[in-house]
């Protein structure tokens, strides 16, 4: 049994376990006849640990993850939406959404030091717009983009 | 037929007017770009419909969903890639059409298909709702605890390869459904004292993430800025006798892939096929199934159009989704405040009668828009990726956070979508997660409201029509494994898988 087919179903059964942990804490119900709050809890961890033990025999192969470059990118994009939306609301959206589109595209491979500067900026500019005019959504703005509206 | 008259009055409002073309454009975008399929267009535009009424937000959804389920024939017939699931069977003979210069002629043939395949389930969907719906009004929680576990059967349908894993993604959405206050008796449950977790998941951050970030996420992996070679269009005319040639076999698909998509998890993709093979078995001498038969392409666009509006009626009748796509309909109607089911068709009549008519208007919109914008769709197949799937990811922000203006959604949207990005990696399908966390709260207020009332008995189970329907949630099942068994078995005789 290869490493990266065991990592799954044992990722499942902690979770499994974990769920039945949590439940225990929640408060019976009030009525005798009634199953409970921790009912849905209990079934989906108990299914979860049954489900994994079944399926530390499956034999179908799994695509893994990437390495070397598409895992940068992919990895690179995770901690980049995790950055971004940390600064949606101190820099406004349409700073926040310029960085990420820039820095994205640099991940993904764009060189062009014009398009890696226009392209972030047009289209920060025009998704903004059409979500606060367009659509009536409210977005953070900064103060210095506030003068612009 | 009040309700009709109600549900045109709605759809008379200019901004639900426009919502048609608009969703419709949107639909065909969406379903033109291999990767966006309708399930991920639809989850995107989700956010911004709760500015607007539940109608208007509605009408938008399902002009995306019946433009993307259209859409997704063309790169299924100019590069063999179908842009939406539903159109796997498309491609089929789509592109040996396409490598024989008939690529035009395809691309028409897919939209008159699809046109008069939705148009014909709009009205048999009209017809057998509200009939289902008066009849599910008798229903007590016992029927819709069954219902809901009926419905949890598409898991087994949606869970590809693998019914197990399926099962595991359906009970991780359990769980996520489990957060917050329970249903009966109000007390908190896996919240760990955090306010935010308090209040329950919020389904939408959850959908945009699991369907658009994660699809983002594989797709950037493999972001290239080669563009893929078309093939030659040819013309878009189709000849004289075509209605005589392509008629009958519009007209059967249609009827297949209706009544497909009324059983739960059977799907458009699953419609297609069903709809192609029949048409292939009653072949005529002279078609040429698999290398570029007209026939083909008709089979497949008409019966997954029609099988979209079939899974529709569980949806609006019963409450349940019919597949995927109608679980994140169904979502909207519930962050809008709209109860689905049986209720829903005396308490707002506008809304279900104006969808019916919205979705007419919309197959007609979609045959103009599709004819008129026929090149520029084609165009729309090569938008750069290093483009398009950042400007995803930027839209599932902008959507999750627009929900309450809450960081904590947006948060809630990322790890979903590495949840989804790591599922769909290890082979375990995400569509269950959603389904169940949908439906896993109806099937647990009625099980434990069908306990106390029956003070802790279960001898509720045996009711004729609750029993009777948990067995067809067996069957279902049975079914779905015997067709798992089957399609495990090689079959070297047949060209078309």
């Amino acid at each position: 049994m290869s490493k990266g087919s065991v990592i799954p179903p044992a990722l499942i059964l902690l979770l499994g376990i974990g769920i039945l942990a949590a439940s225990a804490g929640i408060r019976p119900g009030m009525l005798d006849q009634d199953p409970g709050p921790a009912f849905m809890p209990r079934i989906s961890g108990a299914g979860l640990v049954v489900l994994s033990l079944y399926l530390f025999f499956d034999r179908e192969r799994h695509e893994g993850l990437p390495r070397g470059r598409p895992l940068f990118k992919v990895l690179g994009t995770m901690a980049l939406v995790l950055a971004y939306l940390n600064l949606i609301e101190p820099l406004g959206f349409p700073l926040a959404t310029v960085l990420f589109l820039g820095i994205e595209m640099a991940i993904i491979g764009v060189t062009s030091p014009l398009l890696l500067v226009a392209a972030p900026v047009l289209l920060s500019g025009f998704i903004y717009y059409l979500f606060r005019f367009g659509l009536d959504v409210a977005l953070p703005a900064t103060r210095l983009f506030g003068v612009l509206i | 037929m009040s309700g009709w008259y109600e549900g045109a009055v709605a759809l008379m409002d200019f901004s639900v007017l426009m919502m048609i073309p608009l969703g419709v454009v949107l639909g065909i975008a969406v379903g033109a770009i291999p990767g966006l399929s309708a399930t991920v267009g639809m989850a995107m535009f989700l956010p911004f419909t709760f500015t607007l009424d539940p109608l208007t937000g509605l009408v938008l959804l399902l002009g995306i969903y019946n433009g993307a389920c259209y859409a997704g024939a063309i790169p299924a017939v100019l590069l063999r890639t179908p842009g939406t699931p539903s159109s796997a069977a498309t491609a089929l003979d789509g592109y040996p059409m396409a490598q024989k210069g008939q690529a035009g002629q395809a691309l028409t043939i897919s939209l008159v298909a699809s046109v008069v395949g939705g148009l014909l389930g709009t009205l048999l969907l009209s017809l057998f709702a509200p009939a289902l719906a008066r009849y599910a009004l008798s229903f007590g929680t016992p029927e819709y605890f069954a219902i809901a576990i009926l419905a949890l059967t598409i898991i087994a349908s949606v869970g590809g390869g693998s019914m197990a894993k399926g099962f595991v993604s359906a009970f991780i959405g359990l769980t996520v459904a489990s957060i917050g206050f329970d249903p009966i008796a109000g007390f908190p449950r896996l919240s760990f004292d955090n306010t935010s977790l308090a209040g329950g998941i919020s389904l939408i951050p959850m959908l945009v993430g699991i369907f658009g970030v994660s699809e983002a996420l594989i797709q950037l992996e493999r972001v290239s800025n080669v563009h893929e070679r078309m093939s030659v269009l040819g013309t878009f005319k189709l000849g004289a006798n075509w209605v005589k040639r392509l008629g009958p076999t519009m007209l059967g698909s249609t009827t297949i892939g209706f009544v497909s998509g009324m059983l739960p998890g059977v799907g458009g993709d699953i419609g297609g096929y069903l709809a192609y093979n029949e048409t292939k078995r009653l072949a005529k001498p002279g078609d040429c199934f698999g290398e570029g038969e007209p026939k083909g392409v008709v089979a497949a666009e008409a019966a997954n159009n029609a099988s979209n509006m079939g899974s529709l009626i569980p949806t609006l009748a019963l409450g349940v989704p019919g597949n995927t796509q109608s679980a994140v309909l169904l979502g909207a109607l519930l962050i809008a405040g709209v109860q689905p089911g049986p209720g829903l068709f005396a308490a707002a009549p506008e809304l279900v009668f104006g969808s019916f008519l919205a979705m007419t208007l919309a197959y007609v919109c979609m045959l103009a828009i599709g004819l008129l914008g026929i090149r520029m769709w084609i165009r729309v197949v090569q938008i750069p990726a290093v483009y398009l799937w950042p400007l995803v990811i930027v839209f599932s922000v902008v959507g999750s956070y627009a929900v309450r203006n809450e960081p904590f959604d947006v948060l809630v949207m990322l790890i979903a979508g590495i949840l989804g990005y790591l599922m769909t990696k290890a082979k375990y399908p995400v569509a269950p997660l959603l389904i169940a966390a949908i439906v896993g709260p109806i099937a647990e207020e009625n099980f434990r409201r069908s306990m106390i009332l029956n003070e802790g008995s279960l001898i509720w189970l045996f009711q004729p029509l609750t029993a009777t329907i948990l067995l067809m949630a067996a069957a279902s099942i049975i079914f779905t494994l015997l067709r798992h068994r089957k399609s495990s078995r090689p079959d070297p005789t047949d060209k078309v898988s």
